[in-house]
């Protein structure tokens, strides 16, 4: 139905877009003697109006066309008690059904969904690990680093990275890597993946290597390396 | 007056009266987009102009709807009245604009027409009574429109060519529906942004707003029908007694109910004469004015009209009726019928007796085209004070009740070049391989528009591609505009998505979210969830953007989730549940850095009142309580209580996407 309604919306408008060119050009003075010596402007101003009311001034313009006058309510007095009744009654109606739909949609707005447990966040702490010393963060990245390790209490000990990240990073498909040996811009084929890294989350990935390297951050959409941190 | 139309009659007062428009509104734009600047650094400019329209566009019409009663109630007030005209043309642009940037925004660039998608886009909400009672849930778009159309017939016709065309009944008429077009705006911001903005401020200022325009209005007109009252009448001969001599003051008129009827009674030099009430311009109450000039004057907006005949001075052409007029004794009687047009009635004598004592009129009156008086001068600059304070401060005050949103970046007009082997299942992805070979990133693709991925890329799954597009992206979730399809080529076969892909099961999964379309939600809109971005979510989600769960977490993060279909297949769903929270069942996995929600039963939530926001009083999914192979996967609990992600909660400023403070810096 709307799309009827629409079409039939576009057909008025269309006529009234020709009934609006050909009104200014032969119809308007004739109309309204007052329009004679009106500059562009007037007539620029009241286009929106001919396009949108067309009906009732083809109506005049026939009235005219007869010799009938056009000056519209002036023969008659012109009566103000129904108006003011007519604004009476719509304030009242207003007065009275506003604050019902007005107060019915706020109060039946619906609220957030319920919580949900974050599923996303990175693997559990290394049993039995440590916390060493924090390290450094990378440069320009609100990312808290912190290296844990099993340390020699364990036979082969492994190392955990974790990455407390306040905020997301916009960074797109930002990843972290580990190398053997701190490189320059790109990432060499020894370059470990470690996994992504997005915020805000708190992120761990387990190290290859036992000592040393360096861990790099390295955004695959952007093809570029942001930053690195030896260990 | 009307001996030939202008463009605008300007006058000094009318230029002063646009000058203060013009900065005061200025101030209270620059004021909100300031704010939302300074909250919102990475607000889109059409969401800026949206909302800042708006806002300016309903505080302008609450100044516009409180001047009439107040001139009514207080003529020091007219000069406000003076030039309303310009004010409502205004605030009818200003609604023009958020409206044409709405329509763009949220129903343009995509599957249908946007109008139609403006009024249709979830068409089964105009039916209250389906899925049970909900009225929040009504389209609040139709609201606006229809405010919109009111507002422009009113604009289209504020200019004198109208009044004279029309006729002046038929304008006031048309005129007066801007009270149905205010109720239809309280409407569309009540079902509209209310339905997901969470400060009290805007129900407050709303509330306040209608209690102000409407007892302004109710006092006016119900003083207006005190006047109107049928009392008994003495009457003589036809005519009507009125009122007594005394109560005439000098050059100036009085209204009085002759049948019914206002009729404006004067007494000028020795002689009293009987008009209509009704200014043939605006329908200005005539009564309520002044003989300037040997002329009756009215007081709206200096239309005058000769007393002994009604008619406006030459070259001017418009008359008003006159009616006869006697005396006796000191009692003024008019007759009902009113004289032919033009006729002079000449008024007629008061006796010596009462002419002496005679009350002379020296309150303070104003003509627009006249130097103003001493005694307007004052009250009219304090009003254009508090208005120059309080509009601006009002906006920003607005502004700044906005819910935060978190940001997202779309690389809007930046163009790169992409290569990686494309799928097609379980959605439109490339995959972005780490140089060394070791790990890699998938990015959902979509197409310019809210169209999933463009025809050109259609039937090359698996195959290595490459293409230039802009990059969207938010929380570690990517997505490729690929706004240049003519850059599209095949390099040749890739990669199967099982042998090079990282997967990562996470057992199956019961989630309530919010439906989203994850382009807008990734970075394009901000915000992009709610019941205002509804139906730019239904057409992105038609035209085959991929679907997202955003889910409300416990630590105050909101997370979106990409949902695919459990098998090869699309997902199937309707589209129209887009904005509304849905139940999803399904198992949980990671493809390199994306999460998939390979979805099994996807199902419209229970509805249930805006809830407390305290996550202790908050259901928990079931699902994951029990779900053992969930536990092997996820972090346990006590995983998060490390020193960092304590100190990480010590620190709340920022808001969710659903309006609610979070635990996260921002």
């Amino acid at each position: 139905m709307i799309e009827t309604l629409l079409a039939l919306g576009a057909v008025y408008v269309a006529v009234g877009l020709i009934f609006t060119l050909i009104f200014h050009l032969t119809g308007l003075s004739k109309v309204d003697p007052g329009v004679k010596g009106a500059g562009f402007l007037f007539r620029l101003l009241i286009t929106p109006g001919l396009i949108a009311l067309w009906p009732a001034l083809a109506l005049k313009w026939r009235r005219a066309a007869r010799g009938l006058s056009v000056v519209g309510e002036a023969e008659s007095p012109v009566s103000s008690g129904g108006l003011r009744s007519f604004h009476r009654l719509l304030i009242c109606l207003l007065a009275l059904l506003l604050p019902l739909a007005v107060g019915a949609g706020w109060a039946s707005r619906q609220g957030p969904p319920p919580i949900e447990k974050s599923l996303l966040d990175g693997a559990p702490e290394l049993a039995g690990s440590r916390m060493l010393d924090p390290l450094d963060p990378f440069e320009g990245f609100p990312i808290d680093l912190t290296l844990r390790s099993q340390g020699e209490a364990v036979e082969d000990p492994r190392r955990q990275v974790e990455l407390s990240i306040a905020k997301d990073l916009e960074v797109p498909s930002l990843a972290l890597f580990w190398v053997p040996t701190p490189q320059g811009e790109g990432l060499s084929r020894e370059a470990v993946y470690l996994g992504a890294v997005w915020g805000p989350a708190t992120l761990r990935y387990e190290l290859p290597g036992r000592e040393g390297g360096a861990l790099v951050l390295y955004s695959l959409a952007h093809q570029k390396k942001l930053a690195s941190r030896a260990l | 007056m009307s001996i030939g139309h202008t463009s605008v009659q300007w006058n000094r007062h009318k230029k002063i009266y646009d000058g203060v428009l013009a900065a005061v509104l200025l101030l209270g734009v620059a004021a909100a987009a300031v704010t939302s600047l300074v909250i919102h650094p990475r607000i889109t400019a059409e969401t800026l102009i949206i909302r800042t329209t708006s806002t300016a566009a309903l505080v302008l019409l609450h100044v516009i709807l409180a001047i009439g009663p107040l001139a009514r109630l207080n003529r020091k007030f007219l000069p406000l009245l003076y030039n309303r005209r310009h004010l409502g043309v205004t605030m009818f642009l200003l609604g023009l604009i958020h409206g044409v940037f709405a329509l763009i925004q949220f129903h343009g660039f995509g599957d249908t027409n946007p109008l139609v998608s403006a009024l249709a886009s979830y068409r089964e909400d105009y039916n209250l009574f389906a899925e049970g009672f909900r009225l929040s849930r009504f389209p609040f778009e139709i609201f606006g429109v229809g405010a919109l159309l009111i507002l422009f017939l009113m604009a289209a016709t504020s200019h004198d060519f109208w009044l004279r065309n029309l006729g002046a009944s038929w304008w006031k008429t048309l005129h007066v529906l801007v009270f149905v077009a205010y109720g239809l705006l309280l409407l569309h911001v009540t079902y509209g942004a209310l339905q997901s903005e969470g400060s009290l401020l805007y129900p407050v200022v709303l509330a306040l707003g209608a209690v102000t325009i409407l007892g302004l209005h109710l006092a006016a007109a119900f003083r207006e029908a005190k006047v109107d009252r049928r009392r008994k009448q003495l009457e003589k001969d036809g005519f009507v007694a009125t009122c007594s001599v005394a109560e005439l003051q000098e050059s100036r008129g009085k209204p009085v109910l002759v049948g019914g009827e206002r009729l404006a009674v004067f007494r000028h030099e020795g002689k009293i004469f009987a008009l209509s009430n009704v200014c043939r311009h605006q329908g200005g109450p005539i009564g309520e004015g002044k003989i300037i000039d040997g002329s009756i004057t009215c007081p709206w907006h200096g239309w005058q009209y000769r007393p002994e005949d009604g008619c406006s001075p030459p070259p001017f052409t418009e008359v008003v009726p006159t009616y006869r007029v006697a005396l006796e004794q000191d009692t003024v009687y008019v007759h009902p019928q009113a004289n032919e047009l033009q006729a002079r009635s000449c008024g007629i004598p008061v006796e010596e007796a009462s002419r002496e004592g005679v009350a002379v009129g020296d309150d303070p009156f104003y003509v627009g085209y006249l130097p103003l008086s001493p005694a307007l001068a004052g009250p009219l600059k304090t009003t254009t004070v508090l208005l120059a304070l309080t509009v601006p401060l009002l906006m920003a005050a607005l502004a700044w009740a906005q819910d935060r949103f978190d940001s997202g970046v779309f690389e809007f007009g930046q163009v790169r070049s992409f290569e990686g082997t494309l799928y097609e299942t379980p959605l439109p992805m490339l995959r972005l391989a780490a140089p060394g070979g070791d790990g890699g990133s998938l990015a959902l693709l979509v197409s310019f528009g809210k169209f999933g991925l463009p025809e050109v890329a259609q039937g090359h799954h698996g195959e290595r591609v490459a293409f230039d597009g802009s990059l969207i992206y938010r929380q570690g979730r990517t997505m490729i505009e690929m706004n240049a399809p003519e850059s599209f080529r095949v390099l040749g076969p890739g990669v199967a998505l099982d042998a090079q892909v990282t997967k990562q099961g996470l057992g199956t999964v019961d989630l309530t979210g919010e439906l989203v379309d994850t382009k807008c939600f990734l970075g394009v809109m901000r915000p992009a969830v709610g019941k205002v971005h509804r139906a730019c979510a239904i057409r992105c989600l038609s035209g085959g953007i991929p679907p997202g769960l955003l889910v409300r977490e416990d630590d105050g993060r909101s997370v979106v989730y990409v949902l695919a279909s459990s098998g090869e297949e699309p997902l199937e769903f309707d589209i129209e549940w887009a904005g509304r929270r849905v139940q999803v069942r399904g198992q949980l996995e990671i493809l390199d850095d994306l999460p998939l929600l390979r979805v099994e039963t996807l199902q419209l939530a229970q509805s249930s009142p805006r809830p407390s926001t305290a996550a202790s009083d908050l259901p928990r999914s079931p699902a994951l309580e029990s779900d053992s192979a969930l536990r092997q996967e996820v972090a346990p609990p006590e995983s998060r209580n490390t020193p960092s992600s304590v100190g990480l909660q010590a620190s709340s400023v920022l808001r969710n996407e659903f309006g609610e403070k979070s635990g996260l810096a921002p």
